[in-house]
């Protein structure tokens, strides 16, 4: 049975060459399409090192005050130190939680006697290595000693390493970081910026005036500020229980704060990852399903389209075929088998057109990755996709998984109505 | 001839019918995403009231206070050990290198930042009163220079620096919209007397008017803006957090090799230092990351959807010649030139197209009178309407003609003779 399937697509490929190209190329085609939009958006969601918690990974970034009234007082894409900690630490469910200053900042480094260079500096807490898995090549982290006596400590990539010291053994090494005396601990591999949590250049201890700074309207009332934290969901817990704690330390925290005649927002906090890419506005919950219906209409879009038009060929590869099915169910096959061979025929088809489309999109977002993903700053390196985020089993899956689609729906109809021939039409080669 | 075709098309209506069906859905698809280019473009193409052409920001630098290097300054800005005299000498050391044009501090006066620095404008003249909130961007006079500035009136830059330089205001010609339908010329405000934020102790006067002026190229200048001058050698300069710097023409990859290898050496002096310059042409690119997106990803659409066409016309007009040999050999045989079955293939696609134009164009109106569509000058504008639909027609028919040309070609090399006598 399977021999004669291939032997059909052959025979067909053979005898249709054109019909067969256009089928292949635009099967390739939607599939390249569909999983460039797909992958660019599982960059965004799915888990690579460093960021290899993300499904656990949590997210605050930020914060909005209201007047009593309903009336906006302030909203700000970070928390005060203080806040922060007095909303979010030690939360059910929550395995452990890093506490990181909101942005990527440039800053200068270099070492006494050298013209200082740009680099992307993040300020975070020794907490953040546990969360993260960053690949050390010399050295080790900052542990928690070092973080609360606020010892100029740094962990730096291999390349900013090499422009320093002509080395990555780099531990134990001084340099200058805003012409600050900073002890190297560690030195890890550079990160793809695609990692927005993980990624930097240079690491140090979140600063003492950065855990100072905050940001607000008017005095006493400034609870904004440059910190966001990353909470990490303890294996199966439900964040639900974190989000509901987190809710109930807002209400005590608005008691306390209504003597201003304002009121903190509880937005649903902490977000988990594919939330957090979405809220932008400071003030207002993201609007999941409504990103995701808006993700659906557009995979449903490139689709619909190329199925269509692979529908139309299928349809007319089948008429010249009219007098074969005729044949087959005047012998007895039923209309179920007759659907079942030309779906499964196509899907080879689809399959090989598809196996074409999701090599040329492997090769696409391998190169073009710096024209796909524009970082939200200026950063010192441009954003790269190696082999851990292109190779994954998910996105095989997806690829496998919008070709059968695709298939069902271009086939789907045509093997219908051909198995729905009058066979005595059929041999006489009317196709009614 | 014509009466021939429909009845072909409606012969042939089951196949057609998805093939028109398709069409249907691509038109509307393409034409939301040619009236998203369309509105983009147009605000893409209003002129920014800027030049990037050679443009750089400088990155200044403070040493930190917790650094032993930091040296404590005098708050006098005459003192030699002050921050004003440490900026000076980074600014003369800019303005040494042989390759730079200008050189300038300010704040909110670098583009392809979202800042909105609103100040209240009020002022009269003859009879007019103009109260306006506009974008304030404060700089020091030689700005209007690198940023390549031009008056309504004919104003060159170095004449915009003079006017900054005496202490009058330049007001983009946006801010006086509110008033100018009083008045044919603009230009005429030049002299307005202008009280800043309320502020009655310093009355202004307008020393120009310089075309409206965008944060981003994407953006429609929705707001005025105001030039404000900064003397660089007075305590205000402090508080300035741009610096930025233009290049003579095409000297800008010269100047690039010539920064980082030797001027960043001296670019130094007490607890200022430079660490490196961006063109404005990156900050652009970050600023608009989300216009540059949305326009690549309808871009793509766009031309997935074409190639579909393309595709699913080929495919299914292939196989309808390939049925059709006998017909086609008839039509030759009875005199049709190879021109008129060339005609009568894509007459029938382009039939198809007409067809499937009528419900699109209607979906079209609908979605753009529920404001499903992008906004520029309003959601329905006829004169959009007409180009993008009309547009999205010629591009669909141009691939339909591609798309059967093949087969087409295939159909017009029958030989009437071999075909019939086969049958």
């Amino acid at each position: 049975m399977k021999s004669n399937l291939i032997k059909q697509i052959v025979y067909e490929m053979r005898h249709q060459p054109v019909i067969g190209l256009v089928t292949v190329v635009g099967t390739a085609l939607a599939i390249f399409l569909i999983m460039v939009v797909a992958m660019m958006q599982e960059v965004k969601t799915a888990p690579f090192p460093p960021e290899s918690n993300r499904d656990r990974m949590l997210y605050v970034k930020n914060f909005d005050v209201s007047t009593l009234e309903g009336g906006s007082e302030y909203s700000t894409g970070g928390i005060s130190w203080d806040v922060i900690h007095e909303l979010y630490d030690t939360l059910p469910g929550i395995e452990r939680i890093s506490f990181v200053a909101v942005y990527v900042n440039r800053a200068d480094v270099g070492v006494t006697g050298n013209v200082p260079f740009n680099v992307d500096l993040r300020e975070v807490d020794d907490e953040f290595w546990n969360i993260m898995d960053h690949t050390f090549v010399s050295g080790h982290p900052f542990d928690k000693a070092s973080f609360d006596a606020g010892l100029k400590v740094a962990v730096i990539n291999s390349t900013v390493a090499r422009n320093l010291f002509g080395t990555t053994e780099a531990e134990g090494r001084e340099m200058l970081l805003e012409q600050i005396p900073y002890k190297v601990v560690g030195v890890i591999e550079d990160v793809t910026p695609l990692a927005t949590l993980a990624y930097g250049e240079v690491f140090i201890p979140v600063r003492e005036d950065t855990k100072r700074q905050t940001w607000g309207s008017r005095e006493g009332t400034r609870f904004g500020g440059p910190i966001h934290a990353i909470p990490l969901l303890e294996k199966g817990a439900d964040p639900q229980a974190a989000r509901e704690e987190v809710k109930r330390r807002v209400d005590r925290f608005n008691d306390r704060i209504k003597e201003f005649g304002i009121m903190a927002g509880y937005r649903g906090t902490p977000f988990d990852f594919e939330a957090a890419h979405m809220a932008f506005d400071n003030s207002a919950e993201p609007d999941i399903a409504g990103e995701r219906r808006q993700r659906l209409l557009i995979y449903l879009i490139l689709l619909l389209i190329p199925a269509i038009n692979l529908s139309s060929m299928t349809q007319s590869r089948l008429r010249r075929r009219v007098g074969e099915i005729g044949v087959r169910r005047a012998f007895g096959s039923t209309r179920a088998n007759i659907i079942k061979d030309i779906v499964s025929e196509n899907f080879v088809v689809t399959v090989i057109g598809g196996v074409l489309g999701l090599i040329l999109s492997l090769i696409f977002m391998y190169l073009l990755a710096d024209v796909l993903f524009i970082p939200d700053q200026l950063l010192s390196n441009p954003p790269r996709l190696n082999a851990s985020i292109l190779f994954r089993w998910a996105t095989f899956g997806y690829a496998l998984f919008f070709c059968f689609i695709l298939n069902l729906i271009s086939s789907g109809i045509p093997a219908w109505r051909a198995a729905r021939i009058n066979p005595v039409n059929a041999i006489n080669g009317h196709s009614k | 001839m014509k009466k021939k075709l429909f009845r072909q098309i409606r012969n042939e209506w089951q196949a057609n019918l998805w093939l028109t069906l398709e069409l249907m859905i691509v038109s509307v698809v393409m034409w939301y995403c040619a009236d998203l280019l369309y509105s983009t473009a147009s605000m893409r193409l209003m002129p920014s009231g800027f030049d990037r052409t050679g443009c750089y920001q400088v990155e200044l630098r403070q040493i930190h206070p917790d650094s032993p290097n930091r040296i404590e300054y005098s708050d006098d800005p005459q003192d030699p050990n002050s921050f004003v005299s440490d900026l000076g000498r980074i600014l003369d050391i800019l303005r040494a290198i042989p390759m730079v044009e200008a050189v300038a501090i300010g704040d909110n006066a670098v583009p392809y930042q979202y800042n909105y620095y609103g100040s209240f404008l009020w002022g009269t003249m003859d009879g007019d009163t103009l109260s306006v909130n506009v974008n304030r961007r404060q700089m020091s006079p030689d700005f209007c220079r690198v940023l390549g500035i031009r008056g309504i009136n004919g104003e060159t830059p170095e004449e915009l620096t003079e006017i900054l330089r005496r202490g009058d205001l330049i007001v983009s010609e946006n801010a006086f919209h509110s008033i100018a339908d009083r008045k044919n010329r603009i230009s005429d405000y030049v002299g307005m007397k202008i009280i800043l934020d309320g502020d009655t102790s310093h009355i202004r006067r307008v020393g120009a008017i310089m075309p409206a002026m965008k944060r981003t190229d994407y953006e429609v200048p929705w707001a005025g803006t105001i030039l404000l001058g900064v003397d660089e050698k007075s305590s205000n300069a402090e508080y300035m957090g741009n610096m930025a710097l233009r290049v003579k023409p095409g000297q800008e990859k010269e100047f690039e090799e010539y920064f980082r290898e030797t001027a960043l050496r001296s670019l130094h002096s007490g607890n200022l230092y430079v660490t490196d310059v961006e063109p404005f042409d990156d900050l652009k690119r970050v600023a608009e990351r989300f216009d540059w997106i949305e326009t690549r990803n309808t871009i793509c659409c766009m031309a997935f959807l074409l190639l579909c066409v393309f595709l699913g016309l080929l495919g299914t007009f292939w196989f309808r010649t390939q049925q059709r040999v006998s017909e086609i050999s008839i039509r030759k045989v009875n005199g049709a030139t190879n021109w008129n079955v060339f005609r009568r293939l894509t007459g029938e696609g382009l039939g198809l197209l007409c067809i499937a134009t009528v419900p699109a164009v209607a979906i079209d109106l609908l979605l753009a009178y529920f404001e499903f569509n992008s906004y520029y000058k309003g959601f329905l504008n006829t004169e959009r309407m007409v180009a993008c639909t009309g547009g999205v027609f010629l591009l669909m028919a141009v691939m339909i003609i591609a798309g059967i040309w093949f087969p087409a070609r295939k159909a017009m090399k029958v030989d009437p003779a071999v075909t019939l006598r086969s049958e």
